[in-house]
């Protein structure tokens, strides 16, 4: 997303490794920050740190994945080995600051066989890989050995089993290696060269490298979550049965070739499976206080079922599930001691499930099953999220800034006496309002002029409210608001560097003339973390942090300056445009969103230098889903100087014109899809 | 050139003035104090504070997860410092014992290295940063140690820091009751030095609110009012000739 790539973010995570890994790795990280991906003879030019120092920090952030090293593509028939580059992982660095709601999420949520020891055991196996980034499972064996204070023997077997799980579970992959090529960032259709002497040979060399590419990231991604064959086997079955499963494991040699060989297998926390699992509480959270807690124990019941058959870290909505198989998946839940509060009848919270006008849990009559009820993930996320604005906005400019805010939202466009009327206020306070959140960036404002001299007089203004720009200035703000608490977190640590060190050593004989230093700084420090903390898991909603390595969000768009995520994030953008523009429902079903993507639609634009980069992804979406739009425009500027020097494209409805500007414009390369 | 003439006539008439430095003035023509004490503070009071959130149970627990990682964290051999910084005390501890001759006791508790606690394995790492000189073979005694460290550090996460102060204050208590009915042989002190420390302490005592210093029992401040120069003046001993 846009706020993730800005300077504080970057600024955050660089505070995050100095607090963590030292003053050495932070300087090298914050390089790698600002320059993007870089090889080992520019990092020791730049850096300006002695050799042992530099492979050492290199060789550190690259065990707690914050760097990744990708290997740069070569032509064929090159004569100089491939160049190693290290490539920093933002994500992954922010991510950090979670592993304690990480670890606090196995702590309660993880139940096993046997009950406390063995959530004991997980806990303790995934605070080792925090811990140490990268593990073996020797190493894990001895690390949870350590923390239980037992025997390594005593505990393999159970450790072994507890791995297994969590790996079956998606919550522990295997670490990716260092030979994966360095994926292409994305290139702008516009900026590719239109069959211009293009040959074919050129072109079948393109494919092949990109195949090329896609096979270490499929095979990487293929390999992620397998349990390799010493760790299967041994799990108490009997010598018969595991030299059947030694037989059929044999048959594809080029695993076990992997699994036999002398290669160690490294193990690191995933923590997509963590963000999936926040998303589905978020959802939960969200529809028990829309609706009542036993729609969302049901909720929880269908999501629980339906937890495995999800492909994306972000579904739209999760697998039908029948009545039946919510009531099994119940008695399951509470069986397995899960909170969970009873139902009484369970038919009755799914009659009134079908009539929810918020549509968070949706039914489908007409399977073979009977009535499936499915909880619609997406709508409670935004449902979440304009919460949070609604909040910030209510903070923010009080109530009659909440009144405007939410009538624009629901109305749409409308000029400044309407907005008056409909919140209830006087037209020096509105005014004030609208002005004071269009600089906040909640709001956009469009000129529409009567005449061509765009005069203030003879032109209307009309307002608006576009919940993805706020939604992405929001997200800015938050990071932003993060990195000044752990700034100021940091500055309090650096004024009592004394007092923290003794604290931290565990030294607790503080003299009395400090003891009140000593309350006063605790009491701080917990403040800010704590709040740190909120910040993160309300941000989570807003974003949650996508795998960058993962084959289906890997498109061929990771680079420096844009993300998957962003491309990911644009497809819901299209929807939500089109659900404030037209008006009536989102469409749920698979046949009503296709049939939607080839309405023509319209996609208005909004004031500001972002909503450039946001257009183009939007842009690439469409690209990508494959729309057959009859005629493409190209506009020089957002703000449509053109349109207002020929006239021709209105911003409030379909364009009076059908000529193409292409000999117009193409400054700043933006495409806008256009309804005709 | 007039203009020039100008300007030269008026630098010199208004030379003759000794008006002094330009005073900084407002709107009204009052003179605005220009002292600047200091810089301006980097985190200025705030009009408009917000409510006070409350640590819920739930953040104590995150709290002490996010404090045990980052207490590993920073005992651990990735945390990487400067080598001017890993010296310290230490350094010049191991100095003198080189420089005395006492050199192996330091060397057993040589901190852990990288190659103790990662796997450094082509497969993962460049090879670039690998050399020749790191191998992945470690003495499986120090990885021992270092897994087995896991357990000690646990045990000082429990303590309640109110608590420790609760108990240091009842030991202090109780350590002054035994000081206070065993001193009174002790002083041997003039006259003159009791009054004095009996006006510091008087001092001493008003400000405790505010600095928070000790008081009667506190020996930071037992020499402070010890006279270096009580024989100054005194003609026995040299008068008032300084003396170095």
């Amino acid at each position: 997303m846009a706020e993730l790539v800005h300077p504080e973010a970057c600024q955050l995570a660089t505070l995050i490794v100095e607090e963590q890994l030292g003053p050495i790795c932070k300087e090298i990280c914050a390089l790698l920050l600002r320059k993007g991906y870089q090889t080992l003879f520019e990092l020791a030019k730049t850096s300006g740190c002695p050799r042992a120092e530099l492979y050492d920090a290199l060789l550190v952030l690259t065990q707690h994945n914050c760097i990744q090293p990708f290997v740069l593509e070569q032509e064929e028939g090159a004569k100089t080995s491939p160049q190693t580059v290290f490539q920093p992982d933002l994500l992954a660095i922010l991510h950090r600051l979670r592993s304690a709601r990480c670890l606090l999420h196995i702590a309660d949520t993880w139940k096993g066989t046997n009950g406390q020891d063995e959530t004991k055991i997980a806990e303790a196996i995934v605070e080792g890989l925090l811990e140490n980034g990268r593990l073996t499972s020797q190493q894990i064996y001895r690390n949870v050995a350590g923390k239980l204070g037992c025997a390594v023997d005593d505990s393999t077997k159970a450790t072994k089993k507890l791995l297994c799980q969590l790996i079956s579970s998606h919550y522990v992959e295997r670490a990716p290696p260092a030979n994966l090529t360095l994926p292409k960032p994305a290139i702008h259709p516009d900026a590719m060269a239109k069959g211009r002497g293009i040959s074919a040979v050129a072109k079948a060399q393109e494919e092949q490298a990109a195949n090329l590419r896609r096979l270490d990231k499929v095979s990487y991604g293929r390999d992620r979550f397998r349990i390799p064959s010493d760790l299967r086997l041994d799990d108490g079955h009997s010598a018969a049965e595991s030299a059947l499963k030694r037989q059929k494991l044999s048959h594809s040699a080029s695993t076990e070739a992997l699994d036999m060989g002398t290669d160690p297998i490294l193990w690191r926390v995933c923590y997509e499976e963590f963000n999936r699992s926040f998303r589905h509480a978020a959802c939960i959270a969200m529809i028990s206080q829309a609706r009542d807690e036993e729609a969302a124990a049901i909720a929880s019941a269908i999501l629980t079922k339906t937890r495995h058959f999800e492909t994306r870290l972000k579904e739209q909505e999760s697998q039908p599930l029948s009545a039946a198989m919510i009531k099994a998946s119940l008695e399951e839940m509470m069986q397995s001691g899960e909170e969970v509060s009873p139902i009484h009848d369970v038919d009755a919270v799914l009659r009134e499930i079908e009539r929810d006008d918020l549509e968070m849990m949706t039914s489908s009559t007409g399977g073979p099953d009977g009535t499936m009820y499915q909880v619609q993930l997406d709508t409670c996320i935004n449902l979440a999220r304009l919460k949070t604005i609604e909040s910030i906005v209510g903070a923010r400019f009080g109530l009659l800034g909440l009144r405007i805010w939410r009538a624009l939202f629901l109305s749409g466009q409308l000029e400044q006496k309407t907005i008056q009327d409909m919140a209830i206020g006087d037209q020096k306070d509105t005014r004030q309002l609208l002005y004071g959140m269009l600089k906040g960036g909640f709001m956009a404002v469009t000129e529409i002029p009567k005449s061509a001299d765009r005069a203030a007089s003879r032109t209307f203004y009309t307002w608006r409210v576009r919940r993805d720009i706020v939604s992405e200035r929001i997200g800015l703000d938050m990071v932003h608001s993060m990195f000044n608490i752990a700034s100021r977190l940091h500055t309090e640590s650096l004024l009592n560097l004394e007092l923290v060190q003794q604290l931290e050593s565990g030294n607790t004989t503080i003299l009395k003339t400090h003891r009140q230093q000593v309350s006063h700084l605790t009491g701080a420090r917990d403040l800010l973390e704590s709040s740190l903390f909120r910040m993160d898991e309300l941000n989570s909603v807003r974003l949650p942090y996508d795998h960058p390595l993962t084959p289906e969000t890997y498109s061929g768009a990771y680079g420096n300056s844009t993300s998957a995520v962003e491309i990911a994030f644009s497809a819901r953008v299209v929807e939500q445009t089109e659900y404030l523009l037209a008006g009536p429902a989102l469409p749920t079903s698979p046949t009503a969103r296709q049939a939607s993507h080839k309405r023509k639609r319209q996609l208005e634009v909004g004031p500001g230098a972002r909503s450039h980069r946001l257009y183009t992804y939007l842009f690439l979406e469409t690209r990508q889903a494959g729309d057959q739009m009859r005629k493409r425009h190209a506009v020089n500027d957002p703000r449509l100087r053109a349109a207002r020097v020929n006239g021709a494209f209105d911003l409030l409805g379909a364009p009076r014109y059908n000529r193409p500007f292409q000999d117009i414009c193409l400054e700043t390369n933006v495409k806008v899809e256009v309804c005709l | 050139m007039a203009a020039r003439g100008r300007g030269r006539g008026g630098f010199r008439g208004r030379g003759r003035g000794g008006v002094g430095p330009p005073v900084a003035k407002d709107d009204d023509g009052n003179i605005v104090s220009s002292q600047v004490e200091g810089p301006p503070p980097l985190y200025p009071e705030l009009e408009k504070l917000p409510k006070r959130p409350e640590i819920s149970p739930r953040d104590k627990r995150l709290l002490a997860r996010h404090r045990a990682l980052n207490k590993f964290y920073k005992n651990s051999p990735y945390f990487l410092k400067r080598n001017h910084e890993q010296s310290g005390a230490d350094g010049v501890l191991e100095k003198i014992d080189d420089l005395a001759g006492i050199s192996k006791k330091r060397k057993e508790e040589q901190p852990l290295q990288l190659s103790d606690v990662m796997i450094l394995h082509p497969k993962y790492f460049p090879q670039e940063l690998l050399g020749k000189n790191r191998t992945a073979g470690s003495s499986a005694t120090k990885q021992q140690q270092f897994w087995a460290a896991q357990q000690k550090d646990k045990d000082m996460q429990g303590k309640d820091l109110e608590a420790t102060f609760a108990d240091l204050a009842k030991k202090e208590a109780a350590a002054a009751k035994a000081g206070k009915d065993g001193t009174g042989s002790k002083n041997a002190i003039n006259e003159d030095d009791e009054e004095k420390r009996a006006n510091a302490e008087e001092e001493v005592a008003e400000e405790d609110e505010e600095d928070g210093y000790g008081h009667d029992d506190d020996d930071y401040l037992q020499g402070q009012d010890y006279q270096d120069d009580e024989e100054y003046g005194d003609e026995e001993a040299g008068g008032d000739e300084a003396y170095f």
